[in-house]
């Protein structure tokens, strides 16, 4: 199977190139790039051919496209794609605004290619096991999740609003929504959310505490941010409590670690040992291609997730709850 | 006068207690020294006797009565103001950066056995303390009929912080607290920040001393009145006035 990357904007196009070349008779077979020096340099590390036209790296032998860009073109490009015919895995968020992402997916049904959105947390052995236990009725009744998401700031095109969309909570949210409407089935309706800088000089939220309402009632919160710092053991977190009737239950999605203790910049380091839930995202895309089955994370689950990050953002300008209807 | 502080007997740690304390059973019992203070098992009979006698009297807030709200020689303490570890976050959020406004999200959760909102109002006063009057806040509750229960409060304090503060009635005690400082994280669950392993062979995280108690009580006065009136009503989705 060939495999071509379209930008590697997002630090994930690299990571999904090295699951690719892990993966038996799969091919990384071209990288386009609106970055000639970034698309230059990951086509010779990859040893891979660089396209510097989009249509040219389109119309090469391809079966499927990542597409790694900046938010706020992840449209135009997964737009040009569908109508290439190629099967599309996109980074997440799925789009900045609710009409790309309702474009993208429309585009992709029209042009019957697969569109998968990369939320490589549900790929996490902690958190499908979890999934399995929720499914088993193991809970009971589902009443609350909390949930976080926090990280490091990753600076560059993340903290331009006019390519990313947001902030934290955009580049936060996302991941733990999602795993709370596959757990649950149900959708988010209700959302309240503060958000602000608090952590770096930045024209971007880089922190936001948010309340959900499911539309069976269940209630959630979530801690969004960047608030980690390079001396801190880790990158960041994924983690999920679900507290249910019959027990109550949490999983780190990266809880899988040892402690290095050492005197360098960090004194104590977690290395995480648990599944490389980048490879296992990229290894279930090339099998859905294969097998020409439905994705397993939609495009429909990429807006849905999508809309609660985007009420987050409303409901602080509006400063009330916004449903979603 | 005697000095008398009403506490769970099991949830106080005197070893280090440096007042001269002496643990009584009835009020009836007590010295009329008043470099002395004695400890009692909570009982609302003998809470009343002691008032009613005009000894200085501790109790803890949630067995705070209507009736012993209206009391004067009453002090209240809180749990949480109490516990060694607060204590310990309170020292070190207090040693702001010279010049630097306090920044930050503030995460804390417990789970108690209590079946009311004694646990939640209680808290809130310690930490409306600590951060200051809310800006705004957004409550959302589970049936709270329904076991177990589970409140989530969100409170933007305003000057850059941002609290989530949570409570599960459910069959344990817990508690944890997180904060997200500007290049400082400071992180504790008594679950897992315990001496004895298992981590039930102990409840040690989460007790205190006499000497706290004395020091962080509060006066049962007109101004805790309204302010724990306040509370109540923002708990119950009121304005915050």
């Amino acid at each position: 199977m060939k495999i071509g990357i379209m930008s590697f904007a997002h630090m994930h196009a690299y990571s999904y190139a090295e699951g690719m070349a892990r993966l038996p008779h799969v091919e990384l077979a071209g990288i386009y790039d609106d970055d000639l020096e970034r698309g230059k340099a990951a086509a010779e590390k990859y040893e891979t051919t660089f396209y510097a036209s989009q249509e040219a790296f389109l119309a090469a032998h391809l079966d499927a496209v990542i597409v790694c860009s900046e938010n706020s073109k992840h449209k135009e490009m997964v737009i040009a794609a569908a109508q290439a015919g190629k099967h599309i895995l996109c980074e997440k968020p799925i789009a900045t605004n609710v009409a790309d992402a309702k474009a993208m997916i429309a585009a992709c049904e029209e042009n019957e290619v697969i569109l998968q959105i990369a939320y490589p947390v549900r790929f996490s052995s902690p958190i499908a096991a979890l999934k399995k236990q929720v499914d088993a009725g193991e809970f009971g009744e589902i009443i609350a999740f909390r949930t976080t998401n926090r990280g490091l700031n990753p600076g560059g095109w993340f903290i331009q609003k006019d390519l990313s969309g947001g902030g934290a909570v955009v580049d936060h949210t996302v991941h733990m929504v999602d795993i709370m409407r596959w757990y649950t089935g149900k959708e988010i309706t209700k959302v309240h959310a503060y958000m602000d800088s608090y952590f770096h000089q930045i024209d971007v939220d880089d922190a936001g505490l948010l309340t959900f309402e499911f539309e069976n009632g269940i209630i959630a919160s979530h801690d969004a941010s960047w608030s980690r710092f390079d001396r801190y053991p880790t990158w960041g977190d994924a983690t999920i409590e679900i507290i249910g009737t019959e027990k109550t239950v949490r999983v780190d999605a990266f809880g899988e670690k040892l402690l290095l203790y050492g005197d360098g910049d960090k004194s104590l380091e977690y290395v995480v040992f648990g599944t490389d839930m980048d490879f296992s995202l990229i290894r279930d895309f090339v099998q859905c291609v294969r097998e020409k089955r439905a994705p397993s994370i939609t495009g429909y689950d990429g807006l849905k997730s999508l809309e609660v990050a985007l009420a987050a953002y409303e409901s602080v300008e509006k400063k009330e709850t916004i449903e979603i209807v | 006068m005697s000095r008398i502080v009403f506490a769970k007997i099991d949830k106080m740690d005197n070893r280090t207690t440096l007042e001269n304390l002496i643990t009584c059973q009835q009020v009836s019992d007590l010295h009329e020294d008043k470099q002395i203070v004695h400890l009692m098992e909570l009982d609302a009979d003998q809470m009343e006797q002691a008032i009613e006698a005009g000894h200085e009297v501790y109790v803890p807030y949630d067995e705070m009565t209507a009736s012993l709200l209206q009391k004067d020689n009453l002090y209240v303490y809180f749990d949480l103001a109490n516990y060694p570890f607060y204590r310990t976050i309170q020292g070190i959020m207090d040693k702001k950066e010279e010049g630097q406004p306090q920044k930050g999200i503030f995460r804390y959760r417990r789970m108690t056995k209590e079946q009311s909102d004694f646990p939640l109002q209680s808290d809130l006063y310690v930490l409306f303390s600590l951060f200051g009057q809310p800006k705004s806040y957004h409550i959302k509750r589970t049936n709270q009929a329904k076991r177990p229960a589970h409140t989530i409060l969100m409170v933007d304090f305003g000057e850059g912080v941002l609290a989530h503060i949570e409570y599960t009635i459910a069959d344990k005690e817990r508690v944890e607290c997180e904060w997200s400082g500007i290049r400082k994280i400071l992180e504790f669950d008594s679950e897992k920040m315990r001496p004895f392993e298992p981590a039930d062979e102990t409840a040690l995280p989460l007790l205190y001393s006499v000497d706290t108690v004395l020091e962080t009580a509060v006066a049962c006065n007109e101004s805790y009145r309204q302010r724990m009136e306040q509370i109540k009503t923002w708990i119950n989705g009121g304005d915050l006035t």
